[in-house]
């Protein structure tokens, strides 16, 4: 039983791993990109 | 320092603009060439400052949230999961069983039995097999 539990156990804490990095990443380059993006409107007013 | 970190995000800004970057690899650019230190950030403009901060606090508690919530605790510290650590974690009985049987297999027939002499293959004590 341990032999199919603990690796079914840590491939699914290393999903979850995965799902919250790709949640960091795209709010980091959310923050970038909007800072990024309010800093061209505001340099160029229409 | 502060010109040349813009100038390296025009020209980030520009890869990214002509399609070479997507906008996960162009913020991942950005986020490196940003400054770490916030003595260097005295000659920044705001915004430059204003997205360092933010980005330094995001990371950090992304950091936190590794070692308090995803990192396995094993004795003497803590590793973060993989899809690699759990092949191994498979891998290990599948080669290792197989590996000890191949090893300690052909003397198992002598370990002690019961009776207390360990027994050949045939039923034969072993000392008169040797």
């Amino acid at each position: 039983m341990p032999v199919a539990i603990f690796p079914a156990l840590v491939y699914w804490w290393a999903i979850e791993f995965e799902r919250a990095e790709a949640d960091f990443l795209r709010r980091r380059a959310a923050i970038i990109l909007g800072a990024l993006r309010r800093r061209t409107e505001d340099a160029q007013p229409i | 320092m502060a010109s040349s970190i813009i100038e390296d995000i025009a020209a980030l800004e520009e890869q990214h603009q002509y399609g070479c970057l997507t906008d996960l690899e162009f913020a991942a650019a950005v986020a490196g060439v940003l400054p770490v230190r916030t003595d260097d950030a005295a000659g920044h403009p705001v915004w430059l400052t204003a997205v360092a901060n933010e980005v330094t606090q995001l990371a950090a508690e992304w950091k936190r949230e590794q070692l308090d919530r995803h990192a396995i605790p094993v004795r003497g510290g803590r590793i973060l999961p993989s899809r690699w650590l759990a092949a191994v974690f498979c891998a290990g009985p599948v080669v290792g069983i197989p590996l000890f049987a191949f090893f300690f297999g052909p003397r198992s027939h002598r370990l002690p039995t019961a009776f207390g002499k360990p027994v050949g293959r045939r039923g034969r004590p072993s000392s008169l097999s040797c």
